[in-house]
Formats: structure tokens, sequence, C-alpha cells
């Protein structure tokens, strides 16, 4: 029988853009360390005067931030990690267990919506033991969740469980999110949208499932949007707070295309 | 989490085999499978069976699996070194999808070319503007190449 020559794997245009993109965003961390805030002046140029402006206003309620890598998942896992840093500090049980009951109520909604359960709780299972353990006190420090956030065996597992818990929660909820959908993508079903644009790693989340992710978590957050666009107003930095008039509890800089954790003076 | 994986869907080949499909690993790498799929009914590839080569990244089922033909197929979506133009193995893949999924569309794809997403643009050509050239070329490969006989 003759074969085509498979020597070796050829690599498609695709596999080596995936390639070039990793290789570029592996040399930052995963989760970061906490940085001075004054350190994101060098983050941005420090020329541009528009954008140094807004980072003085940042400046003032803020002191502290972390990076986290730019790989298409920053923002679940800027999520998902400050929902777990509080849960860890605040040692909150009744938090904790809302966080848990969400998980567990979540596989039951993918199951009802036809998803197979026997491939979802590997990664299930990953993010509901950690939720476990902070609630055990066996994950005691910020430094412990980190090092757990990085971890080969955890790292994937736990935003590809939160990919799926955001999907399900838009597609039950497809009235309120519809119509963003149809407006502003080539889909017109809730399940084509989330499968195409949620589900698969490394997608970057757009508003609406920024959106979906606090409602779904039942988590108020903060946006701090600084870019370099000069905003007619006395406040320069753009702030954007998700569910609307809420109180957040975590805080994220948003700079186009990417998520990073703030924290409170 | 990818060898745990990986040896759940071998179970799942095992116990529900997908229709006209086979898989599993060539020898002791869980990473690498070898699979087939008889050439579906009604199509010029009727009558042939078709080797595929399948890799599993470290990072499955993060990442898709890297699969191509050993078998040369003339398709307008498969090129000269097996290679398939599949959206479910590139940007649309799910952690939810599975290689026995993953087999059934390519079936689908043997089934119907999608000429308009073309990754041989004469064969596409063919395909559309020449159905019959096309159907006696795809038939012709699918004996030499393809055949159970050889």
């Amino acid at each position: 029988m003759d074969h085509v020559d498979s020597s070796s794997f050829s690599m498609s245009d695709y596999e080596r853009q995936q390639e070039e993109i990793e290789s570029e965003t592996k040399s930052s961390p995963i989760v970061g360390d906490k940085q001075s805030i004054e350190s994101l002046r060098q983050a941005y140029n420090p020329d541009n005067e528009q954008v140094q402006k807004k980072i003085n206003e940042l400046i003032q309620n803020y002191s502290v931030w972390r990076t986290v890598r730019g790989d298409g998942n920053c923002f679940i896992r800027a999520f998902l990690f400050s929902v777990c840093e509080e849960l860890v500090l605040k040692k909150d049980t009744t938090k904790q267990k809302h966080f848990q009951s969400v998980l567990k109520n979540s596989l039951e909604s993918l199951v009802n919506l036809g998803y197979p359960e026997m491939l979802l709780d590997d990664f299930y299972s990953v993010l509901d033991d950690l939720v476990t353990e902070i609630g055990e006190g066996k994950i005691k420090s910020v430094d412990e969740l980190q090092q757990r956030f990085v971890d080969p065996d955890t790292k994937d597992a736990i935003i590809c469980y939160m990919r799926f818990l955001i999907s399900a929660y838009m597609q039950l909820n497809g009235d309120e999110y519809i119509p963003y959908v149809l407006g502003t993508t080539d889909h017109v079903t809730m399940d084509s949208y989330c499968k195409t644009e949620l589900e698969g790693m490394y997608k970057e989340v757009d508003n609406i499932i920024v959106s979906a992710t606090c409602a779904a978590c039942g988590v108020s957050l903060r946006l701090e949007c600084v870019d370099a666009q000069n905003r007619d107003s006395t406040q320069q930095v753009q702030t954007i707070t998700f569910p609307d008039q809420s109180e957040p509890t975590i805080f994220m800089l948003y700079r186009p295309g990417h998520y990073d954790i703030l924290y409170k003076r | 989490m990818a060898a745990k994986r990986i040896q759940k869907e071998l179970k799942d080949l095992q116990k529900d085999p997908p229709a006209n499909c086979s898989a599993g690993p060539n020898s002791d790498d869980l990473f690498h499978w070898s699979a087939t799929i008889m050439g579906p009914a009604d199509t010029p590839y009727a009558g042939g069976l078709f080797f595929l080569d399948i890799h599993f990244p470290t990072d499955y089922p993060f990442k898709p699996p890297k699969i191509q033909f050993r078998t040369r197929v003339y398709h307008p979506n498969i090129n000269n070194n097996g290679g398939i133009c599949l959206d479910i193995l590139k940007d649309q893949w799910s952690p939810a999808l599975t290689i026995s999924k993953v087999l059934l569309s390519i079936c689908s794809l043997l089934n119907e070319p999608n000429p308009d997403d073309p990754l041989m643009p004469e064969i596409a050509r063919d395909f559309k503007i020449n159905r019959a050239k096309f159907n006696n070329t795809a038939k012709e490969w699918t004996t030499k190449y393809a055949s159970l006989d050889k």
C-alpha cells in the first residue's frame, strides 16, 4: 500500500502560529507576584503623557498589581485567582460553600444541556478539589494558591472548567445575551456562540462574557481601563463595574486585549 | 491529565466503537495512535480503507490532537502530506470533543467535501465545476492507494 510521507508530522500554518504565540507568552509567569503599582509605569510607554496621567489616577486608589499571562485565558485566570484569593484570605465559609454550589450546579446544568459528564468531570473535580482544600485550610496562603495555579495538573483544568461553567450560564440565560450575540457577531444561537467563542482554551473573551462570568458566580468586579485614549472627563480612567451599580470585591486593570489584577489601597 | 484522559477515551472506544472507524495506540506509546476509516458508501472513497496517524500533545485535551492521513486521498480538504483542513482540529477544538467525534467528523468530510475552504484549490475546482472528473480521479486513487485487496 502506498503511503504519504509522514516521517515527520507536517506543521500547518495554524500550528506554527500557535507555537509562536506560545513561545512569546511563555516568558511571562502564569500568575505573577504582587508588584508595587508604581512599576505599572514601566509596563506602558513612559513618554505617553495620556497614559501616565491615567496611571497617576490609579495610584491614588490601588497600591499593588499582579500580572497574569496574556495567553487568551487572562481574564478567566485573573477572575478565578481573585475569587480564590479572597476565599483564602477571608476564610469566609459561606462564600466558599456558595462558590462550590455554583460549581456543582453548573455541572448539572452542563449534563442537562447534553455535555459529556464523563469528560467534564475531569475538569470539574480539579477545581472543586481546589476550593475544598481552601475551605479545609489545606491551602493556607496566597503563595500556596499561586503555586496551585501554575501547577501542571491544575493550571489548565480549572480554566477549562470555568469556560464551561460560563457557557452553561449563558446558554441557560440566553434571552439576556442573545440580542448582543445577534447584534455583534455572526452567530445566530447561544449554543454556537459559546462553543465557538468561549469553550475552547486560549480564546480571548469579550465584554459580554466578562459580564456573564460575574453573574454566573455572583461576584462583583470593577475594571479600570487604561489606554491611550483621551477622555473628555475630569476622571481619565474609564471604570466599568459588573454588575452595574454593585459594590465590587475584585478589581482588574484592563488594557485593550489584556487583564491584570489590581489591589485596593 | 492527558494520559488519564487518553486512557478514558481508549476504554470508551473499545466499549462503544464508532461506525466505520477504529483507533488505538500503536505500541506502548499512549500518545501515538493509528486509526482507520472505511470510505463511506456512495462516495468515490467507498471500498477503501484509509489509515491515519494520531499524535496527542502533552497538554491534551486542552490542545487538539494532531491527525493526518497516511493513505493518499484525493479530496479538496486533504493535502499531499495527508494534512486535514478541519475546523475542530484547529481553532474550533473543544476539550469536550473526543477522538471518536473527530473521526466521525473526518468521515463526514469524506462524505461532504468543503470546496469553499480548500487545502487543494485545484481539486476543489474540479469538485465544483467538473464533478465527473473529480469522482473518477478520487475513485482511481481509492483503488490505487486504499484498496483492501492490496
